[in-house]
């Protein structure tokens, strides 16, 4: 599903550049979960945000499927994106402004969905993640598990291949950790592909495989 | 401690130049604008005339149910003897030989003059600065004719002589004594060279061409004297009964309304206008302290952990806010002296009354200077009242979204309201732009370009008869017609555009009734000058002389309001009724002028020949409007001037030129208010929109930067570029469509107070409420755009990371 050969990204500061990534090499396949690891700064997030598309000052190939990421043009990209991959954060980051439910249509307001079916949509997500009755809430008055229950249930409305996740329960306790690593189980199950960051051995326990970073190199893989 | 504050206070100005700048721009246009009008007004409408007491003088004159009028001279006479109320009454009028021919100074001129009674300066407080004032001998008829000269003529044409007093001048070829010189800071309503006693005879006609002025006793109100006066008034009907009409009495009001009531409304108008203008600049120096109190929120949560007490905190807020405040303060106030001279300049002649001097009201600046001092130190200390609300804790940890929120609301609050308000305004400025244009493009039935104009009063002996002046300007306008340069030339007692003279005329169907219409005497190639069209018949032609058959010509105006339906060319007319002229046969029909304004209609009116009208009328027109001459020229008329004084002067070298003026000048002077207004409000207007338009870049430009991170969020989950733009300008424009809802309706109920002041336009004009909405809008557009544009560099990556 996506390959990865020779990543490099490197941030400037004034005259120098700071590699983060050097010559990543990945393969994931459909269907899979994987967990990336890794020491504080080993560049985790930054390899995340390359695969969610939305950093564009990278180099190296980038194959999703068969399409060339890296030779696409940002607004092509951002179409792959929109179609493709959902985010989950790990502040959650809900709009506060808005309800459950209006966060939860965020993400098809940018796609091309009609009236009737983003309703719909809403509705069997809200249903399937048993929301329904805090359709009405806002975010900050619920407990941060639901808070990251109603941020996974948003990178899924608009069923995306593919789920990236930095962190997701880093602000959560273990109990309400247990609960989202088992929703994505769950979407694993039903044919979701998912990469989560994570610092935990509990979470890397629910994927299949686990992906170790170290000073911008990939330096190991646990099946 | 300060000294600390203060270096840290202008460190921070400096470190922020686009706030320092904004905020300097925005006190310094508050407070030097409103100020500049607000001492035009004050100096016109709210502070007391330059007089000892000024409170204790009035106006009085005839009442009618229309209003109050002038008065006449015998009554005038009647009233000081009945009155009681006054502690000195007098008399004074132009008209009346006053003004004229002054030789026996450097040069011959024309001098206005003023004929005033023996107690006119005691009225107004005023003791002569050289010499003295009139006797009550001089001020009966047979008196001795004596003069008082103002200070100004008097150092114009004799040098500030004080040999001066006893010698003897010339007025009109009238020899008068010199008895006084008035002091320089003398002024007074009509802007008078010289003053002469009036020497009024009670029980004469009454012509009501004369104003009344008196001083109340101490201790005495308006409405006593107006109670004592209502009585006179009947006293003097039963003694002259014929020479008071229905319903007439005697009115008093307080003085200084005689020069505020044409000038009052407009200038309340500009004042609210102002008033506007100052709300906005408040709002948006609130605005731009809680931008910054926002920005600060950290800074200051950080000194407090740092065990920083409250009062060390507003100490330092209030030492960068007064710093602000007093560089703004500064700049404004020379503003508003370098604005109150401009807006002097700018007012048209006449709109302000001679007698007040204007200057920037000290009070006034230090009103509006505390009330943006204010609102900038009220609003700068928002930081210290919101961390005692938020726990230093939090704010430290996140930004305070509570307190932002709230104070969020408040400044969009701001921003409506500066919207709404500049909206007023510019709908009002709108509206005065399209009278202004509207009455440029009218027609006024002549053709003002190349054609110069001037007066030559014919006064004194020498001009007694029409034949004598009727010769005058043969041969005058002889000289003139073959000067190079010159293509034809002609005289009238009226030029159009500048007021009115009216006279009865009566028709011999019904000889005793009076029509009251505008009356001229012309030379016959006048029409030819002015390019006036002739509808019907003939004009004048110099066979229409003193022994020739009567003839008048009329305007169209003439024609529909008293011949609509018969042959105008039969009709006969008599000026002043049969005894005073004769039954004249009306042998042509011109075209309207504009005769007042651009703005009413033309009046009917009636020409004659100079040569066919009566001594005793042609003196009548005389004291009232000495003749005009009209040169049509085929180069730049002023470049003429020298070479007409050269050639009247070789007629008659004791004559002098005065009003000398183009046509074009005098059409663009009877627009001159018009373009006042304009202008004036079209610069609050102005100013007001780029305020505003500041004002909602501020704002904006803060949401855009408090939003940062969830547009960020927006982005990751898919948002485009033209997403973000949509989503800050909704919000932009969300504040922006509230304000011009609030601000149609108050222009709705506004603009009704400047009815009087429109012309070709109505108070609720759909296409300017429109096209200037639309302005607005789509400047609040522009000023969105900015921190539109900004918002959609946001790069989800910064704006995530910090978890
Ligand atoms: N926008 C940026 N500008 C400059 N440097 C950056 C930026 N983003 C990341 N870095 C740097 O890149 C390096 C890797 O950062 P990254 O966030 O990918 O680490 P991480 O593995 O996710 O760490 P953590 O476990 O703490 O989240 C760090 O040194 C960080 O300082
Ligand atoms: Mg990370």
């Amino acid at each position: 599903m996506l390959t990865l050969r020779k990543i490099e990204r490197a941030f400037e500061f004034g005259r120098e550049k700071n590699y983060v990534l050097r010559g990543v090499n990945l393969d994931i396949e459909e269907g899979e979960f994987v967990t990336i690891m890794g020491p504080s700064g080993a560049g985790k997030s930054t390899l995340l945000h390359i695969l969610g598309l939305h950093d564009n000052a990278w180099v190296g190939e980038y194959y999703f499927f068969d399409q060339a990421a890296h030779k696409l043009k940002p607004k092509d990209r951002a179409e792959l994106r929109n179609k493709n991959i959902g985010f989950v954060f790990q502040s959650y980051h809900l709009l506060d402004q808005l309800t459950v439910q209006e966060n939860l249509e965020v993400p098809l307001s940018y796609r091309n969905y009609g009236r009737a079916e983003r309703e719909q949509l809403v509705r069997e997500t809200l249903d399937r993640f048993q929301l329904t009755d805090k359709k009405h809430l806002y975010p900050s008055k619920l407990s941060g598990g639901l808070q990251q229950l109603i941020g996974v249930a948003r990178a899924m409305i608009a069923r995306p291949k593919l789920i990236l996740a930095d962190e997701p329960t880093g602000n959560l306790h273990s109990a309400q950790a247990k609960e989202i690593m088992e929703m994505f189980c769950k979407l694993n199950e039903q044919g979701t592909t998912i990469i989560q960051v994570t610092h935990s051995e509990i979470n890397a326990g629910y994927s299949r495989r686990i992906v170790n970073i170290h000073d911008g190199n990939v330096v190991g893989e646990d099946h | 401690m300060i000294g600390q504050d203060l270096r840290y206070g202008v460190r921070m100005l400096a470190k922020h130049p686009s706030f320092t700048l904004v905020a300097l721009l925005t006190l310094t246009l508050g407070i030097g604008a409103t100020t500049a009008i607000f001492s035009v007004v004050n100096a016109v409408l709210l502070r007391p005339l330059p007089y000892p007491e000024a409170e204790r003088l009035v106006y009085i004159g005839q009442q009618f149910r229309s209003g109050i009028a002038g008065s006449g001279e015998p009554k005038f006479l009647f009233w000081r003897e009945q009155s009681q109320s006054f502690e000195a009454m007098a008399c004074y009028s132009n008209f009346g030989g006053a003004s004229g021919n002054l030789a026996g100074g450097s040069e011959a001129e024309f001098v206005s003059g003023c004929r005033v009674t023996e107690e006119f300066f005691r009225v107004f407080g005023v003791t002569p600065a050289l010499g003295r004032t009139f006797t009550k001998e001089e001020d009966t008829p047979g008196g001795a004719t004596v003069a008082i000269l103002s200070d100004k003529l008097w150092h114009r044409s004799f040098g500030a002589n004080k040999d001066i007093l006893g010698q003897t001048v010339l007025l009109n070829d009238q020899p008068v004594t010199v008895v006084g010189v008035m002091p320089a800071g003398f002024r007074f309503s009509s802007n008078s060279d010289l003053f002469i006693p009036m020497k009024a005879r009670l029980g004469a006609h009454s012509n009501p061409n004369a104003e009344v002025v008196g001083r109340l006793k101490a201790g005495v109100t308006i409405e006593q004297a107006q109670a004592e006066l209502t009585g006179i008034a009947e006293k003097y009907r039963t003694a002259f009964p014929q020479q008071m009409q229905v319903g007439e009495t005697i009115g008093v009001k307080p003085y200084q309304e005689m020069f505020t009531q044409g000038v009052a409304r407009m200038l309340w108008v500009l004042l609210g206008a102002v008033g506007f203008l100052l709300l906005i600049a408040c709002a948006n120096v609130a605005n731009l302290q809680l931008a910054r109190a926002a920005a600060r929120q950290r800074e200051i949560a950080v000194r407090m952990a740092l065990g920083a007490g409250n009062g060390r905190i507003v100490r330092q807020l209030l030492t960068e806010g007064i710093l602000l405040a007093l560089i703004g303060g500064v700049l404004g106030m020379l503003l508003a002296v370098w604005g109150t001279e401009m807006l002097v300049a700018l007012l048209p002649d006449g709109m302000l009354p001679d007698v007040v001097a204007v200057g920037v009201d000290w009070h006034v600046l230090l009103f509006v200077l505390c009330a943006s001092l204010a609102t900038g130190i009220l609003f700068g200390l928002a930081p210290v009242w919101q961390a005692k609300q938020v726990d230093v804790n939090t704010a430290l940890k996140e930004n305070a979204t509570k307190g932002g929120s709230v104070r969020g609301r408040l400044r969009g609050a701001l921003v409506v309201t500066e919207i709404a308000l500049s909206l007023v305004l510019l709908i009002g400025a709108g509206l005065l732009i399209r009278t202004f244009s509207y009455l440029v493009s009218v027609a006024p039935g002549f053709d003002p370009n190349n054609v110069l104009t001037f007066q030559v009063a014919l006064r004194g002996e020498r001009y007694d008869t029409t034949q004598e002046a009727a010769a005058f300007y043969r041969d005058a306008l002889d000289r003139i017609r073959v000067v190079p340069g010159v293509e034809n030339a002609a005289v009238i007692n009226r030029l159009p555009l500048d007021w009115q003279f009216n006279m009865p005329v009566v028709f011999p169907s019904s000889p005793d009734q009076f029509n009251s219409v505008q009356f001229r005497i012309v030379t016959p190639d006048y029409f030819r000058v002015m390019k006036i069209p002739v509808q019907q018949g003939r004009t004048f032609t110099s066979a229409d002389d003193v022994a020739a058959p009567p003839v008048a010509l009329v305007n169209e105006a003439f024609v529909q309001r008293y011949f609509p339906k018969q042959d105008i060319i039969a009709q006969q007319l008599s000026v002043g009724g049969v005894k005073r002229d004769p039954m004249r046969q009306i042998v042509g029909v011109v075209g309207n002028i504009k005769q007042q304004s651009l703005d009413r209609p033309a009046p009917p009116m009636v020409f004659i020949p100079i040569p066919q009208v009566s001594d005793q009328l042609l003196a009548t027109v005389n004291t009232f409007t000495p003749g005009y001459f009209t040169v049509r020229t085929t180069v730049e008329p002023m470049s003429l001037l020298a070479t007409m004084k050269k050639e009247i002067a070789a007629v008659d070298s004791r004559l002098a030129l005065s009003r000398v003026a183009t046509m074009k000048d005098i059409a663009s002077r009877s627009v001159a208010t018009q373009r006042f207004n304009m202008s004036l409000l079209g610069l609050f207007a102005g100013l007001g929109v780029l305020l505003a338009a500041v004002g909602i870049y501020g704002v904006m430009s803060y949401a855009v930067s408090e939003r940062t991170q969830e547009i960020g969020i927006r982005l990751a989950l898919g948002a485009n570029t033209r997403d973000v733009l949509r989503l800050v300008l909704r919000q932009g424009m969300t504040l922006t469509g509230i304000g011009v809802a609030v601000g149609l309706l108050a222009a709705f109920g506004l603009t009704r107070l400047m009815q009087g002041f429109l012309f070709g336009v109505s108070a609720s004009n759909p296409l300017t409420f429109i096209v200037v909405t639309i302005f607005l809008i789509l400047i609040a557009l522009v000023a969105c755009l900015v921190p539109a544009r900004r918002a959609t560099n946001v790069d989800p990556l910064v704006a995530l990371r910090y978890e």
